[in-house]
């Protein structure tokens, strides 16, 4: 006869959400809902035993509303028993979240496997070989204290910690070994610490943390396993149990905003649940500033339907070679020379993603009119306080043209500013919206 | 507008009709002071923008003084090629019509109001409330007409400027860009202070910032809670080690002791026993101490009493005896002695008395030897002062005349012989010898007579001088006459020294100086005989010693002896028999008797002194015997009071022996119980047991303690939910700053926007500005004479400063009032022919202005005004008409003179 159990690790009831710190409390609430869709799992696959593989707890100071919250969840899972192994971040000491009057005083199918002492579990049949975590950091592999006990038919090793995996684990931050339970002679090996599902062979398995934390991370499943056989490997199936969905995509710029308008309202058209989604739109190419007031409308259309937005402008370049601004600009030289110096600054702070004034225009303008008109050569000759007042009138520029890079420097020198591209973004950003109020 | 022709009709001064003709270029209107120039200047101006309606103080101001006329003006002028007339009159006949010639003659085309309107409009004026029109709505005739006083540029708004701007052909911002600029302003000031350095509270940063800085404040306070925490579980983890193995390390420690407390109970037992048996014994052993004492009392007091005894009977009874014998034959010496002592001592006696005789008889011989002697001195002394007496008398009787005086004398008498000489040799010296006695007389010159009785033979001689008669009785009268004046002076002197030596020596009684001399030292001799006289009675009295020593020593030399008589009993005249040879021996018999009086007495001291030793010795035998008998008394009564306690001495020894047995078994029972005690003392092993359990008891309680204590802070811990709070801490944080960080953004944007604005917006400013300030230097360069300075305009196109070179500005009104105004007439010209440039010639109006400049730069500024007239029609109001002499082709209109 088979025997059955879910394996999970990572919830960390009470972890931060700092990233999306407006929707926070939405995100660790998630993660109790999680436990509890895992309870119900449990319950509705019938398993023999519940196997939280590390950091239930995101610390061993949380509050003890949240244990008590937690133990809640899990007393529904009786009589379903439910191992707990602590992890790095509820590691097994003294003031530990388990030494709790509430977990010291928990229903008899809650268990806490605070030693390396073997549990005997499903009648016998398993032999649960825990290695919890006593330390916030350890270099030591843990499944190397793994007890040796052979008397059952399955030896399910139960561990935290980092598979040692090259370039991707730190050595004090608890390593195992890839090939731990055919060292061990496990039947399976139930890991916890990583946050993306990872099976590292056919009898180990890392199942991520059930309810995903951030954007691009492969989570948001718990392991059903099956032991049927001791000689074959087991039967591992992937349930999906996370609460919200994070969603992420990259659109092109450098089509029309109607286009992009269009592509992103088809998209969150095809994505379940809206409600419990957070977006990411990762923005690529230049971004006009008739570009910027459609993603900013945008924004708040998906504002109103989602969880939480978040538009990633940074591999963006700002463009002013199209648009009302633009257009505008032709006809009005004052704000033809605003955009110009902006321009100009942004070239000068960052010279890679500077944004860039195409096609410059036509110079029968009004804008393109020289300002020396009026004071003749003789004049000019006569008069030797005139290289003052001729900077003064930036050495005659048109309005249009960018002032000199070098009497801009000294402007932001006079007004003491550090301006980066951000801050010039930010700028047309507020030029346009005050010229569309202005010129409607 | 080009002036043709202003025609004035009782208006101000001018109460009949006055005509100008203007010329195109340049008019000079000249006329004394109230002759009437400002009047035209302000008819012009009533013409085209006053509202004919108009009744206000200015418009009535306009009527010749005391009149009710209505000042009436017509102006003709030209725009372009179009040539027009206003005809204006004012107050009760009020009424405006402009005309355009129609090439023969002015046709009306526009009346009233509109006529009013269409003229201001010439000149970009505006129309005005009720009144006159002020400065304000004058348009370019508020730049152009330039009026008395005031040059200042005017300011320039609206179409005007608007012109300029135009003239100048300057960009400018739009209305759109206008408030683009505005906005871009007005969003900063919502958010920077004027600087650009600070936020202002409005903005809501500073109060975020703040709320930033509490967070993370707080977050920091969390965070320290919660590592806290995680070392305290440390910590405990530790702490409970220590408490388990401390526990069984007590757990042992005490089954050690408990197994160790039988056998300490033994010995504890034991120790009583043991230390009640010592107490019995110390009661035994004093016991028979006592009982030795008593007997060893006993004992001795016996062998006292023996030896009290034999020492009264064998040494201290007979030693009484003895003394006692010896003390009478000593008292028999001593009564012996005594009495020899008495006899010496009236022999000593006898032979003093006899020897103080002996010696009082040669005492009062003495005293006779003294009084003889005594008086034979006081016979010869008195003898001697008789003698004295004597001479001292004789010598007050002497002349005494001194050795000076004698001098004198002598001085007088060779003075008398040399002034005779003198006369004899000097006078008339006439002798007479008497052959018969003759009787006569002679008269001297002075008045004296002589009379002289010569016998025969006799002689007399007669000094004359000067005149004398020498009558002869019975002979004659000679009379004579001496002529030498000296002899009368000889004569009184030989009279006058004459006169002082015969008082000298009369009061000496001496008759020459010789004898005078002789007095003296007769006197001499008589006073040195006194000396010597003197000397023998000192002699005779001795050194010191007076008549009346002597005497008073007689008289006590003579009581001496009377009372010397009397003791001895014997009359003076027996003492001369006395013999005084047996004195000495007296002395020596008296010497030897005392000698021997003192050997007696020594003798009797000596046997007294041994009765004395005798009499304390045997006291001192008896009081010995006295103590002893005591001491018997005392020690029997010790004897008797042992041996009543006990009956007998051998009671008491029995008693000691048996006290010494009980001792002895008492001691044998000591000995075997202290053999019984252990070794080891069972109690101090279970002492350091104790000690080690209550050392640990201790450590148990601290670490109990400390456990209590790191449990209690990880339940506060979690109980406060500090990760809960530090997360959600964070996450506001995160928040915050995000917010934070897009307002700072955009404030750092309209910060950015703001400062190019600016700029920007100086730039176009610079454009009107740049121009008209190259031109106005230009002008006050032509003007002053002076190159390189620069004249500054502000965007209101005024004259602000003179730069001289750069960073050196001169601020406008720190210039001179001459300075100054040049500078804002320049800059009206240049302004003037800017517009006219773009709009055709046009009219500028100075009304006596330049007032404050000197006669150089005057000259300068009309040669400009001159050059400026190619473009502008200027029309010049002076009351200096000296000042334009010899503008050639100038038109030169006298005001006065057109009034008559």
């Amino acid at each position: 006869m088979e025997v059955r159990f879910i394996h999970t690790a990572d919830l960390q009831i009470g972890m931060k959400a700092t990233h999306v710190a407006s929707v926070a409390d939405r995100v660790r609430q998630a993660r109790l809902e999680t436990l509890e869709r895992i309870v119900a799992c449990a319950r509705d696959h019938k398993v023999d035993f519940l196997l939280i593989a590390g950091d239930l707890f995101e610390n061993n100071t949380v509050g003890n509303d949240l244990v008590y919250q937690v133990l809640y969840a899990l007393e529904q899972a009786a009589p379903i028993p439910v191992y707990i192994l602590p992890g790095n971040h509820d590691y097994a000491c003294p003031g530990s979240v388990y030494e709790r009057p509430a977990f010291r005083s928990a229903p008899s199918h809650i268990h806490v496997m605070r030693t390396n002492e073997p549990w005997s579990v499903s009648g016998g049949r398993v032999a649960l070989l825990p290695a919890p975590v006593t330390q916030k950091r350890s270099g030591a592999d843990p499944t190397e204290r793994l007890s040796v006990a052979t008397e059952a038919h399955f030896r399910v090793g139960v561990a935290h910690g980092s598979p040692k995996i090259e370039g991707m684990y730190q050595p004090d931050d608890h390593p195992i070994s890839l090939d731990a339970a055919t060292k061990q002679g496990l039947h399976y090996l139930a890991l916890g610490h990583w946050h993306s599902w990872m099976e590292l062979d056919e009898r180990t398995v890392m199942p991520g943390t059930p309810e995903p934390t951030k954007f691009g991370e492969e989570s948001g499943f718990a392991a059903l396993v099956r032991l049927k056989d001791p000689n074959r490997p087991p039967h591992i199936e992937r349930l999906p149990v996370g609460k919200l969905g994070w969603v992420s995509r990259t659109f092109e710029t450098s089509v029309s905003p109607d286009v992009l308008h269009h592509r992103v309202k088809e998209w969150v058209a095809g994505l379940p649940d809206l409600s419990d989604t957070l977006l990411r739109l990762q923005l690529r190419g230049p971004l006009t500033g008739e570009m910027s007031a459609t993603l900013s409308e945008l924004e708040e259309w998906l504002r109103i339907r989602t969880l939480y937005v978040e538009i990633d402008r940074s591999e963006t370049s700002p463009s002013l070679s199209e648009g009302h601004l633009r257009e505008l600009a032709v006809s009005h030289p004052f704000l033809a020379g605003l955009l110009a110096d902006l321009s100009q600054i942004s070239a000068m702070v960052a010279p890679n993603r500077a944004f860039q004034l195409e096609a410059a225009p036509a110079t029968d303008g009004d804008g393109a009119r020289m300002m020396t008109g009026l004071m003749t050569r003789a004049e000019s000759a006569r008069a030797p306080a005139l290289k003052m007042a001729t900077e003064m009138r930036m050495a005659g520029e048109p309005l249009h043209e960018p002032l000199p890079s070098e009497i801009l420097r000294n402007l932001l020198t006079d007004a003491r500013m550090e301006v980066d591209l951000e801050v010039v973004q930010e700028a047309i950003a507020y030029l346009a919206h005050m010229a569309g109020e202005v010129w409607q | 507008m080009i002036l043709e022709r202003l025609e004035v009709r009782s208006l101000g001064v001018f109460r009949e009709t006055v005509a100008i003709d203007f010329d195109e270029a340049f008019t000079l209107v000249t006329g004394e002071n109230e002759a009437g120039k400002s009047t035209l200047f302000k008819a012009l101006h009533h013409a085209l923008f006053t509202p004919y309606g108009s009744s206000g103080q200015d418009v009535r101001d306009l009527q010749p003084w005391a009149t009710s006329l209505s000042p009436q003006i017509e102006v003709d002028f030209r725009i372009g090629e179009r040539r027009y007339r206003v005809t204006k009159s004012f107050l009760n006949q009020a009424r405006c019509v402009l005309s355009l010639w129609d090439g023969s003659r002015f046709q009306p085309f526009a009346e009233a109001d509109e006529a009013d309107a269409q003229i201001r409009s010439f000149l970009l004026g505006e129309r005005p409330g009720t009144g006159a029109a002020g400065e304000k709505h004058r348009g370019l005739a508020r730049l152009l007409w330039v009026p008395q006083g005031s040059v200042t540029v005017p300011e320039l708004e609206g179409a005007v400027r608007t012109r300029i701007e135009e003239s100048l052909d300057a960009l400018t911002l739009d209305e759109g860009e206008g408030r683009l600029f505005g906005a871009i302003l007005s969003r900063f000031e919502d958010v920077w202070n004027k600087k650009g350095t600070d936020f202002i509270k409005r903005s809501g940063l500073p109060e975020l910032k703040t709320e930033l800085d509490r967070l993370e404040e707080e977050l920091l306070r969390l965070q320290r809670v919660v590592q806290e925490a995680e070392q305290s579980s440390e910590v405990l983890r530790d702490v409970e080690a220590q408490l388990r193995a401390e526990k069984e390390s007590e757990l042992e420690i005490r089954q050690k002791r408990d197994n160790l407390a039988g056998e300490v109970k033994r010995v504890r037992d034991l120790k009583l026993v043991i230390e009640k048996t010592r107490t019995e014994l110390e009661q035994k052993k004093n016991h028979l101490g006592k009982l030795d004492g008593l007997r060893r009392d006993l004992a001795r007091r016996k062998e006292e009493l023996r030896e009290h005894n034999e020492r009264m009977s064998k040494v201290l009874e007979p030693r009484k005896a003895a003394r006692e014998a010896e003390l009478s034959a000593a008292n028999a010496r001593v009564e012996a002695a005594q009495k020899q002592l008495e006899q010496a001592e009236v022999k000593s006696k006898r032979a003093w008395d006899a020897w103080q005789r002996q010696r009082r008889v040669s005492d009062a011989k003495e005293q006779m030897e003294r009084i003889a002697s005594n008086e034979e001195t006081l016979r010869t002394v008195e003898g001697l002062l008789v003698e004295q007496k004597a001479l001292r008398d004789k010598l007050s009787e002497m002349p005494n005349p001194t050795e000076d005086e004698v001098k004198e004398a002598r001085r007088l008498e060779a003075e008398l012989q040399r002034l005779e000489g003198r006369l004899e040799a000097t006078g008339m010296k006439v002798s007479f010898t008497a052959s018969s006695d003759q009787k006569g007389r002679i008269s001297h010159g002075d008045g004296t007579h002589e009379d002289i009785e010569l016998g025969v033979n006799e002689s007399h001689s007669l000094l004359v001088y000067r005149d004398a008669t020498w009558e002869l009785d019975g002979v004659g009268t000679f009379q004579f006459h001496s002529g030498d004046d000296e002899v009368g002076d000889l004569v009184r002197m030989k009279e006058n020294k004459e006169e002082a030596l015969k008082s000298l020596l009369l009061y000496y009684g001496a008759d020459t100086a010789a004898s005078m001399e002789k007095h003296r030292l007769k006197r001499q001799e008589v006073a040195q005989e006194l000396q010597r006289l003197e000397e023998r009675i000192t002699d005779q009295l001795g050194k010191g010693r007076t008549l009346e020593d002597v005497q008073a020593e007689l008289a006590t030399a003579r009581r001496a002896l009377g009372s010397l008589c009397d003791v001895l009993g014997v009359s003076e005249d027996d003492l001369a028999a006395i013999d005084l040879s047996s004195n000495d021996e007296a002395e020596t018999e008296y010497e030897s008797a005392r000698a021997h009086a003192d050997q007696a007495r020594q003798a009797r001291d000596e046997a007294k002194a041994e009765l004395d030793r005798l009499i304390e010795e045997v006291s001192s035998i008896k009081e010995e015997i006295a103590g002893t008998v005591e001491q018997q008394r005392f020690l029997q009564g010790e004897i008797s009071k042992i041996l009543t306690e006990f009956g007998s001495e051998e009671r008491l020894g029995e008693a000691h022996i048996e006290a010494l047995l009980e001792k002895e078994a008492v001691e044998g029972l000591l000995k075997r119980r202290e053999a019984e005690l252990p070794q080891n003392d069972p109690e101090k092993e279970y002492e350091t047991y104790d000690r080690s359990l209550d050392e640990i008891g201790a450590e148990i309680g601290r670490l109990e303690r400390e456990e209590a204590t790191l449990r209690e802070k990880l339940r506060q811990v979690a109980d406060d939910g500090a990760y809960q709070q530090l997360v959600a801490t964070e996450e506001t944080l995160v928040q915050k700053k995000e917010e934070y960080r897009q307002r700072r953004l955009q404030a750092e944007a309209i910060k950015l926007l703001k400062v190019l604005a600016e700029t920007r917006h100086r730039q176009v400013i610079d454009q009107v500005t740049g121009p008209v300030s190259e031109r106005v230097s230009h002008y006050f360069e032509r003007v002053t004479g002076i190159v390189g300075r620069r004249v500054l305009v502000d965007p209101e196109l005024k004259p602000t400063a003179l730069a001289v070179g750069q960073g050196n500005d001169v601020k406008s009104d720190l210039l001179s009032t001459g300075a100054r105004e040049q500078l804002h007439l320049l800059t009206r010209l240049a302004l003037g022919r800017y517009l006219a440039a773009q709009h055709g010639r046009m009219l500028f109006v100075l009304d006596d202005s330049l007032v404050n400049t000197d006669p150089r730069r005057h000259r300068r500024f009309v040669d400009l005004l001159l050059e400026a007239s190619q473009d502008l029609q200027i029309v010049l109001l002076t009351c200096h008409p000296e000042r334009y002499r010899g503008m050639d082709g100038v038109k030169k209109v006298g005001v006065g003179a057109v009034a008559v």
